[in-house]
């Protein structure tokens, strides 16, 4: 079965709803081809033509910058990000070979400048979050915000968005970018593989593995999903 | 198909999207049907993945500075056709009597981050919309034109404001008709370029910077921007050494670009100046794009230092024909608002 489109519109016997209707229609997964336009920039790129490239940050700066949202959860990361990636891609612009889509080989190196990053911040981490601030009479602790909704919160759709993303933020940092990558990029299981350069049985099981982590994490939140 | 709870969990993922075989189907089916704990768990992990799937991923625009600083961050980097800026600027630093000790002895440039296809004629600055940089401000440009009619290389240069809040002096290159095959050019920025006419200054990047070389067909037009710092001193332009060889030809030309205002007093071009720091002073002290072109810059060696005053009764024409003229130079206004210096 081919995974760029999920087409299966048949539900299994305990996929139906609580109420017994029919779940939503599977999300489509269509990969967006290269455009002849799209080609004729990246040749000049290639060809030592920064006006193509900054032509071709126009037209992907917003999905780069929008899947590194994603992963990091921060605006300012977020951008420092997807510049890297951008001046990344432009250094090795002439190993694009056209076998992946231009999106496809932007994203690998998003994903590979997300993931180093994260490595260094493990590496030097700038902050404990047990750290006690000292002041002039008493020392406390510093105070995580805890932004989980509170057994009486309204169980909105925008709630259930915001506790989903807290909580894939809580994900190691390689399911973390899966997990975006599917769910929220809308990317194929073959994308993804080309993406992380990994088998695509691989990314389904490390794929369902994050999904399972995900639920215990939200196991908590199990009335909010289910409202 | 016998499965325990952890093995069934396993497969969660591949029975929500339908990815599983009959026989494992019936499996998995068989399993949760007679285990509440696996079914409560499998619900909790369905509706999770569901909402996953339906969860609101709305777009947000890329922060409004994010390409600028891609662009600018790309300028400075060294790179095989396009000259580094932090050598550049490390050269400059290095040797600050070029910038400090000489109004006229300092260009500046960091590169390339745009290009201007550029059809009028005249020095005028182009306006695109509130400072927006043109499609290719980026980089060099190569676009599709009708032959130029005659030589030199150097069509014209126009200035141009780029989004990041730095002046391009963007130049706009095309072969002489003469030439029916594609040259190789190469463009340079010249620090110091009293040996003009030695084929050797390019290979001195303590005088000649390397800003972009390539093959230049004969029926396109290149658009070179090249972006100039802030806080130079008035009088200081931009000297641009243009070379290029084809099978039957070969050509050089050097030009002159003023990049900041005039200063209030100007100086008499020292006796003895060589030809290429008078040029370089006319074009800064009466703001005037001047271009030496390849019979010009030959003549060089033949040339008698040469002298003459310039002051603020002359123009630049009148300052041109008094330093140049009487060495047998010509000097001829070109379309593009330019002087051209020749020498027959």
């Amino acid at each position: 079965m081919s995974d760029a489109i999920r087409a299966s519109t048949q539900p299994n016997s305990f996929q139906l709803k609580a109420d017994g209707s029919q779940p939503d229609a599977p999300v489509q997964r269509v990969r967006k081809e290269l455009s002849p336009a799209d080609r004729a920039l990246i040749r000049r790129a290639q060809s030592g033509d920064t006006g193509a490239f900054n032509e071709l940050i126009k037209l992907y700066e917003r999905a780069v910058y929008n899947f590194a949202l994603r992963l990091t959860s921060d605006s300012d990361d977020a951008s420092d990000i997807a510049q890297d990636a951008f001046i990344r891609a432009f250094n090795a612009i002439n190993s694009f070979r056209g076998d992946a889509s231009f999106t496809t080989w932007l994203f690998r190196i998003t994903t590979n400048v997300f993931l180093d990053e994260r490595k260094k911040r493990r590496a030097h981490p700038t902050q404990s979050l047990d750290e006690i601030i000292t002041l002039s009479e008493s020392a406390l602790t510093r105070q995580v915000e805890d932004h989980a909704p509170g057994p009486e919160a309204i169980a909105t759709d925008k709630e259930r968005t915001a506790t989903l993303n807290r909580a894939i933020q809580k994900l190691p940092e390689y399911q973390r970018a899966m997990v975006v990558m599917y769910h929220l990029e809308q990317k194929a299981y073959e994308e993804i593989a080309e993406i992380l350069e990994v088998p695509i049985g691989t990314v389904k099981s490390r794929l369902n593995r994050a999904r399972l982590a995900l639920k215990d994490l939200l196991s908590a939140d199990r009335e909010l999903l289910d409202s | 198909m016998n499965i325990n709870c952890e093995r069934l969990q396993d497969q969660y993922s591949d029975y929500f999207e339908h990815l599983l075989s009959p026989n494992e189907v019936a499996g998995f089916e068989g399993h949760i049907t007679s285990c509440d704990s696996c079914r409560a768990d499998y619900h909790t992990f369905a509706t999770m993945f569901q909402f996953l799937d339906r969860a609101e991923v709305a777009d947000v625009d890329a922060p409004a500075g994010l390409r600028a600083d891609i662009l600018s961050v790309i300028a400075q980097r060294p790179a095989a056709k396009l000259f580094s800026v932090k050598d550049w600027l490390g050269g400059i630093f290095a040797r600050p009597q070029l910038v400090w000790g000489s109004a006229l002895g300092a260009v500046a440039c960091v590169i390339v981050v745009g290009a201007l296809i550029v059809n009028g004629t005249g020095r005028s600055v182009p306006t695109d919309g509130g400072g927006t940089s043109p499609a290719c401000m980026a980089g060099p440009c190569v676009t599709p034109t009708v032959p130029a009619a005659a030589a030199p290389l150097l069509q014209n240069v126009t200035l141009k404001e780029g989004t990041e809040g730095l002046d391009y002096e963007v130049f706009t290159l095309h072969l002489p008709s003469s030439l029916t095959s594609a040259a190789n050019v190469s463009a340079y920025v010249l620090q110091d370029g009293d040996p003009v006419a030695d084929k050797t200054l390019e290979t001195d990047t303590d005088k000649a910077t390397p800003a972009w070389s390539g093959s230049l067909a004969p029926n396109v037009s290149l658009t070179l921007p090249v972006a100039v710092t802030s806080d130079l001193p008035p009088g200081t332009s931009l000297n641009l050494l243009l070379d290029w060889n084809s099978p039957n030809q070969t050509g050089r030309e050097v030009a002159f670009v003023p990049v900041t205002p005039a200063p209030s007093t100007l100086t008499p071009v020292a006796t003895g100046s060589s030809f290429y720091d008078a040029v370089r002073a006319i074009a800064g002290e009466y703001q005037q794009t001047i271009v030496a072109d390849n019979t010009a810059l030959s003549a060089l060696a033949s040339t008698p230092p040469l002298s003459g005053t310039t002051g603020n009764e002359l123009n630049a024409s009148d300052a041109l024909k008094s330093v140049l003229g009487n060495n047998g130079y010509t000097i001829t206004p070109q379309p593009g608002g330019y002087y051209l210096i020749s020498h027959p």
